[in-house]
């Protein structure tokens, strides 16, 4: 396979909490996304998901480890060399209203990174053929060109946010819960606009979502996290067939279906919620929710290669 | 399972709802028949914008005043005619008889109260007769049904997840014993695995107090898992309703179910590509003369432009499509 173009080496975040406490976001993450490719980012609210994506980003600074694109380190960057790795890496997020300026036009809003990141000077004509260029690709018809962000629709906003990233032409994108406050109707067509756009453009995806049925519909590879750890990481298809992880278990029995040959299955269910992420005790994070839990668990575990491509952070997998 | 005079616990007929907006007047409701029996567990989909709140609103008489109006139609609760009582009657029954809860917990709980003192205000209000002794004990008993420890009820709102606010929503709601709890969107905030708690406890709930619950959501799954019956609104009418067997079965669909069906990504499946429906809902502020899905739906016809269809129905499968009619199928 290609080299990776993006990769995290034992990233970490953490943040100060008012009460002089630590609050463990993102702990030691490694992972590896490929020209072309998606990698899903699953994980219940709270988890770290959103803190990572942005840290991939360098829109935070981590707190410990790299961030590397095409195999370079990004952290020791300047402002200068940051704006233009800001061209290769974009971001959309979960909800498009309150991302867009309310003020702008819908042309305004999807030229402002070209006018920001453009760098070479483009005439105003060559400026207007590329915004509208891009628009029309993610669905937006020219006649929205002069609309406001309060005048679209949900999905339409999403288009925007999306024709804001793709406007200069990046080759990753971190896509937060971008279809997670839509309907399932706009959902599809914007999953399959982002399917569409990475075939043409051969993009890279972080995919940061909760929803299981999505992530794996878009997915290559799926990351699962749980208190800014990494519980599982697998091929999708192996994750989906062989998972290993408690949680993952329990995630993946929880999702509901409209499949009625899998309403009466047994369910791991889980008791109790996820505990406070501030100065967490050691061992393992899922422990106090675990039924299969004892003594070792809340000693240390370590992420290991269970099987080739498939890693697991749990003592008891291979016992199972 | 006792039954009243009508049988059913609710029956909405011919339901028109109207917003009055400055600008424009926005059809929510054009028709809306539903019926609920005792007990039943039935699940209200659509999408948003489809008057799934709209109705919930209307059956407690909670609409925005001089905004929303009834225009048209009747609700009738164990037979009696709601839209006709005064709003004494309608206070007395809100909370005791009919239970809602809403989709964010976070914003339906008083901040500055104690989780306990808001669950006990129902009682007070409902049940004033009671001791003091006597109604402490319900909300610690009502608190522990729904998994919470009866020692947090001195806790403030801040101090619990969205999972625990949820749970303590559901406890006020159900400590009147009502007959019916109108459950707007009770887990679309929360996580899959805080979904499946809360939705087991609440089966377990109606199983012991046998409320039947109308459970609000646009998430086809959790219907499929929780509900016996299905309905599917759109453009403020019931397209199509039946059994979760007879809806999810995929044999015979309204299209707009269909459609619904296909924006899925399911879990088994191993579709490149989702299917969307085409287009957009329908503006609500024009009243169309055909079926309000026409614009949208592949098979549309000539008729389903000009006439409204009526619901045909076979064995409690009802579907009010052109599609389907006497002699089709």
């Amino acid at each position: 396979m290609a080299a990776p173009l993006v990769e995290t080496v034992g990233l970490s975040k953490y943040f100060k909490t008012s009460g002089g406490g630590l609050l463990h976001a993102v702990e030691d993450v490694d992972l590896k996304i490929y020209p072309g490719r998606t990698l899903g980012v699953v994980g219940e609210s709270g988890c770290g998901k959103s803190t990572l994506g942005r840290t991939v980003l360098r829109l935070q600074m981590p707190s410990a480890g790299d961030v590397l694109f095409e195999g370079e380190s990004i952290l020791k960057y300047g402002r200068r060399r940051m704006k233009e790795l800001h061209r290769d890496m974009q971001m959309i997020f979960q909800d498009p209203y309150s991302s867009l300026d309310p003020r702008m036009s819908v042309y305004d809003l999807v030229a402002e990174p070209l006018r920001e990141l453009g760098g070479r000077r483009t005439s105003r004509a060559e400026l207007g053929e590329q915004v509208l260029g891009i628009m029309e690709k993610c669905g937006l018809p020219r006649r929205y060109a002069n609309s406001y962000p309060h005048e679209l629709d949900g999905g339409r906003r999403q288009r925007v946010g999306l024709a804001r990233a793709m406007v200069v032409n990046p080759r990753f994108i971190v896509c937060d819960e971008p279809v997670s406050a839509l309907d399932v109707s706009i959902q599809a067509q914007i999953l399959n606009l982002l399917m569409d756009l990475q075939q043409e453009h051969g993009l890279a995806y972080m995919f940061i979502t909760h929803d299981l049925c999505v992530v794996r519909h878009i997915s290559d590879d799926i990351m699962v996290m749980y208190m800014g750890c990494v519980l599982e990481y697998a091929p999708k298809e192996e994750l989906f067939k062989n998972p290993l992880h408690p949680y993952t278990r329990a995630l993946l029995s929880a999702i509901p279906t409209t499949d009625l040959s899998r309403r009466g299955r047994q369910r791991h269910m889980l008791s109790g919620e996820v505990s406070s992420p501030v100065d967490p005790p050691a061992g393992c994070r899922f422990a106090p929710r675990c039924p299969y839990a004892d003594e070792g668990c809340r000693v240390g575990v370590r992420l290991e290669e269970v099987s080739p491509g498939h890693l697991c952070a749990c003592r008891r997998s291979r016992e199972a | 399972m006792e039954m009243d005079r009508s049988g059913a616990l609710l029956e909405v007929e011919g339901l028109h709802v109207r917003y009055k907006t400055k600008s424009a007047e926005v059809y929510a409701l054009n028709g809306l028949d539903l019926r609920v029996e005792r007990g039943e567990k039935l699940g209200l989909v659509g999408e948003t914008g489809a008057g799934k709140t709209t109705l919930a609103l209307s059956i407690l008489r909670l609409l925005p005043e001089r905004v929303g109006e009834i225009t048209a139609g009747s609700i009738r609760y164990e037979g009696e005619q709601l839209l006709e009582q005064s709003e004494a009657y309608m206070l007395g029954l809100r909370g005791r008889r009919i239970s809602m809860i809403f989709q964010d917990p976070m914003t339906s709980l008083n901040p500055i109260k104690t989780v306990g003192e808001q669950i006990l205000e129902v009682l007070d209000l409902h049940f004033p007769g009671l001791s003091k002794a006597e109604k402490l004990g319900r909300v610690a008993r009502m608190l522990e049904t729904v998994g919470i420890p009866a020692s947090r009820g001195g806790d403030f709102p801040y101090q619990f997840s969205g999972g625990m606010k949820q749970r303590i929503v559901i406890a006020m709601a159900l400590i009147g014993e009502p007959e019916l709890l109108l459950a707007d969107e009770p887990t679309t905030a929360l996580d899959v695995t805080i979904q499946a708690q809360i939705l087991e406890m609440m089966s377990r709930l109606r199983e012991e107090y046998g409320t039947a619950v109308i459970l609000i959501t646009h998430d086809l799954g959790v219907v499929a898992e929780f509900c016996d019956r299905v309905a599917v609104v759109y453009g403020g009418r019931i397209v199509e309703q039946g059994s979760v067997e007879q809806v999810f079965a995929r044999g015979m669909n309204h299209p707009y179910t269909e459609g619904l069906l296909g924006c899925i990504p399911e879990l088994d499946s191993r579709a490149e590509r989702l299917t969307p429906i085409p287009g957009q809902m329908a503006d609500p502020t024009v009243q169309p003369k055909g079926c309000s899905f026409a614009e949208r739906c592949g098979r549309c016809m000539e008729i389903c432009r000009t006439r409204q269809p009526e619901p045909f129905e076979s064995e409690g499968h009802s579907i009010m499509c052109h599609l389907y009619g006497p002699g089709e199928v």
